[in-house]
């Protein structure tokens, strides 16, 4: 059942080349070059009732502009959004009641106060009945601690309580879709775990459908099943990170130290390289597992020790941002 | 009903809340209530030198004026209560400050309305208020349930006129979004309005006033109609229409700002 669904989305922003000095800024008052950006440039995606859904991309690529567009916030240009059947940009309040969105980079906490007030203040505007309320504040609690700094004003907080505190007042309301731009971002790595972990724990808990923003790749390794790859506003990968992993990086390495120097091969893998005792194999993960890789190689030569090595992630995104992914 | 329960709930706590802020900087406010309180009474020295000089001022006695003066500063006082968060439209534009309004499943302009509600305000109404007391003194004014409701219809109606110029104003900047707004040359334009009769005008500005840009509503007719100077020629007391002309003011600022919440463009990553 998809509880998103976008099709053909675009946002296009008018540019105005500006030109320098005096002379340019009185001349643009007369003659404009006017350029048409497209910031988000025709996509379509579902998204299924409790997936966890990476959307990545780099900087200026059309994530953020996206969720806001999701969230009612920005009006499309072109096409159509629907949030569990309703549009956000014809029933904003509706679909609002129902979502939780979090921008890392900006708090809807009330700064100058204690952070239980702005929990107040959200228990009124979503109108959360007191016993959902108390509820949703002890499981909420469970997971984030706030407890703990509950009474302290917002602006005393630190970076990553800040964050627990916002991502808490997004879930209060007990939405059935959560919007994360960037949660993680800045955070320690405790703050990093108690935050995936939230994250985890709703969808499984919940079924809380998520769409998660982020530049943490690590974030995208352990949360999610399904991966939007977006540049220059346009969608060039939707699947599964294993499948993208596999078209871009099919192979991994085994290096193998032997207690004698030996030169082995193995008809399913290459033999990279051999120095002394030391020796490095490629080989393709569909057509032999690395056990039995090891396994075959035992049987003629002593093993010391074996390292597996996979491609990096980071270079595996990097590649895909270029778009140079074999399909 | 229920809708208006709700709605009264959320501005209660915002209420509540913006005044739990301010207390965490209580010096801000003595600073400012000292402030205001000068301002007033330099004002209201000025109307008293220039009647004692001239004799009178657009027909009108001293009395009249301290009257007229009085309401004036009482419904400036009352916009500013409510209407003062409109002096940042144009930063919360740029800056992409409407973003978590409109993440909140209630109206924008409202949300931003009570944000920060202007406890200061009250205290520009006390020097206002004592101005008023006095002139109604001077004018013998008949404390009557017609008079009180004359003054409150007047005090309703001047506020929301007010407010929606000043909204008008802010919403501009959705399509200038350029921080600077006209809204202290606005308010400018309000106190020579509404502070003195219009009858100092030549015909023009007063017809302009009246018609196109009714600022004359907001006190000029109306004490004009409770000090009971020369007939009226409509049977509806005027401060009725005062009340009537902000209603409708209101109703399109807050269309206005509806239109440019669709071009609202947000700021940031």
């Amino acid at each position: 059942m998809n509880i998103i669904e976008v099709s053909h989305l675009v946002k296009e922003y008018k540019k105005i080349k500006k030109e320098r000095g005096l002379y340019g800024a009185v001349k643009n008052l007369f003659v404009q070059d006017v350029q048409y950006v497209r910031a988000v440039d025709d996509i379509s995606f579902e998204v299924e009732k409790g997936d966890i859904v990476a959307y990545i991309g780099p900087n200026g690529a059309g994530k953020s502009t996206t969720v806001k567009m999701l969230s009612g916030i920005l009006q499309p240009t072109a096409g159509e959004i629907l949030i569990d059947g309703i549009s956000p940009q014809k029933d904003r309040r509706r679909v609002v009641r129902n979502l939780g969105v979090v921008f890392g980079q900006r708090s809807q906490l009330n700064w100058n106060l204690r952070l239980g007030e702005t929990f107040d203040l959200l228990k009124r505007i979503y109108q959360i009945e007191d016993g959902l309320y108390d509820r949703n504040l002890r499981m909420l609690d469970e997971i984030f601690r706030f407890s703990e700094f509950i009474d302290t004003p917002v602006r005393q907080l630190s970076l990553g309580q800040r964050m627990r505190g916002d991502l808490a007042a997004a879930m209060l309301h007990s939405p059935q879709i959560l919007f994360l731009d960037e949660p993680t971002i800045g955070l320690d790595v405790e703050a990093k775990y108690s935050v995936r972990k939230f994250i985890r724990e709703i969808n499984q808990r919940s079924g809380t459908t998520i769409i998660l923003t982020t530049h943490d790749l690590g974030d995208v390794q352990e949360l999610c099943r399904r991966l939007i790859i977006i540049n220059e506003g346009k969608i060039i990968e939707d699947g599964s990170l294993d499948s993208l992993v596999d078209r871009i990086a099919p192979y991994r390495q085994l290096v193998i130290d032997f207690y004698h120097p030996a030169v082995i091969r193995h008809p399913k893998a290459e033999l990279v390289s051999v120095e002394e005792a030391r020796a490095v194999y490629k080989f393709k993960k569909d057509e032999i597992t690395a056990a039995r890789l090891i396994e075959d190689i035992s049987h003629t030569a002593p093993i010391k020790e074996v390292g597996l090595k996979e491609a990096r992630i980071d270079d595996i995104i990097r590649t895909a941002y270029s778009g140079n992914v074999p399909q | 009903m229920k809708k208006i329960k709700y709605y009264a709930s959320v501005a209660a706590a915002l209420t509540r809340q913006s005044i739990q802020s301010r207390l965490e900087y209580p010096f801000m406010l003595i600073g400012h209530v000292l402030a205001n309180c000068v301002q007033w009474v330099v004002g209201f020295a000025t109307i008293k030198f220039v009647v004692d000089s001239f004799g009178s001022l657009g027909g009108w006695g001293y009395e009249s004026l301290a009257f007229l003066y009085g309401m004036s500063v009482l419904s400036h006082g009352l916009a500013v209560v409510f209407f003062i968060q409109t002096w940042y439209m144009p930063y919360c534009v740029v800056e992409g400050e409407y973003d978590m309004f409109l993440l909140r499943p209630m109206g924008v302009l409202f949300q931003f309305l009570f944000e920060d509600f202007n406890l200061i305000g009250i205290t520009d109404m006390i020097p206002g208020l004592m101005v008023f007391f006095y002139g109604c003194a001077k004018v013998h004014l008949e404390v009557n349930a017609a008079n009180i409701a004359l003054i409150l219809f007047t005090l309703a109606g001047g506020t929301l006129i007010r407010g929606a110029v000043w909204i008008f104003c802010g919403s501009l900047s959705f399509w200038t979004k350029s921080t600077a707004n006209f809204t202290d040359m606005v308010g400018a334009l309000f106190e020579r309005v509404s502070m003195y009769p219009l009858t100092i005008y030549p015909k023009w500005t007063q017809a302009l006033f009246t018609f196109l840009l009714p600022l004359a509503w907001i006190t000029f007719y109306p004490v004009k109609d409770i000090l009971e100077m020369e007939g009226s020629v409509i049977p509806v007391p005027m401060a009725v229409i005062g009340l009537g002309v902000g209603a409708v003011m209101f109703a399109l600022s807050c269309g206005l700002f509806r239109i440019g919440m669709r071009r609202y463009e947000s700021a940031g990553s």
